[in-house]
């Protein structure tokens, strides 16, 4: 095996397990956003939860090209 | 000088809001919410900071990274500096947004996240406050009049602190005029 096609399986291997780490890190994130809006509302709420459930949708985009594309 | 009247507001990225809009978890119904405090956007300068200089290591280092990685890599790479970037800047923004400090016509709240994770919420009565200290010292916190308030209080209650909130003499004076009608005076 060439030094090269071993970099590409390390890259891969690095890309998807630190997509996944980021996945689970953007659902707590996501849900911990929640709890702060409930103990604070106030009326720019809808766009903090919108943005913490676009960090989710951000996340699976990375993880699937790590998957496919990496 | 007065800085509050009696118009609701309700600013987005302000760090000093008179009869702000919001509601509380431990929020009462007769209680009448006067100030809503942030620390001040100053404070939150060292983090942008950070993230500039993060983009400016990025687009220097795809000089090395561009001989050893293939384009789909690149793109990959790309794509986790652009998720780091955004997270860590969400990240501050949820602290500096969600650690407030909220005075009442009853109470004084201090809200607090610390790493997002980890929620603390500190209730002092107006009339458990025993002694409002203001601590504001430095060349910056001089030029952009913010400091941090203590607030001491009665008994086995905890003690609360307001960190880099602007004015923080105004704060105290409102405060004072709290207590002094609660006083009767």
């Amino acid at each position: 095996m060439e030094i090269s096609q071993l970099l590409e399986i390390v890259f891969k291997i690095v890309a998807i397990i630190l997509s996944l780490i980021y996945f689970v890190y953007a659902v707590v994130v996501s849900k911990q956003v929640n709890i702060m809006i409930k103990t604070l509302e106030d009326n720019f709420n809808f766009l903090i939860v919108f943005i913490g459930k676009l960090q989710i949708a951000l996340a699976f985009i990375l993880l699937i090209f790590s998957l496919f594309l990496a | 000088m007065e800085i509050n009247s009696q118009k609701s507001e309700n600013k987005l990225f302000f760090s000093y809001i008179s009869y702000p809009k919001i509601k509380f978890e431990t929020y009462e119904p007769d209680e009448k919410i006067l100030l809503l405090l942030r620390a001040h956007p100053f404070t939150q300068l060292g983090w942008i900071f950070n993230v500039l200089a993060f983009i400016i290591i990025i687009l220097f280092s795809t000089q090395i990274i561009f001989s050893f990685l293939k384009p789909n890599q690149i793109f990959i790479f790309y794509l986790f500096s652009l998720v780091f970037l955004f997270s860590f800047s969400w990240i501050n923004i949820l602290n500096w947004y969600f650690n407030v400090g909220i005075i009442t016509n009853k109470r004084v709240i201090d809200i607090d996240f610390h790493s997002i994770l980890y929620r603390e919420i500190t209730v002092a009565r107006l009339d458990k406050i025993e002694d409002i200290t203001i601590k504001s010292g430095g060349y910056f916190q001089a030029f952009f009049n913010y400091g941090t308030i203590f607030f001491q209080t009665a008994g086995k209650e905890n003690n609360i602190e307001f960190a880099d909130i602007p004015y923080p003499s105004l704060v105290v004076e409102q405060i004072s005029k709290l207590l002094g009608k609660k006083d009767g005076n």
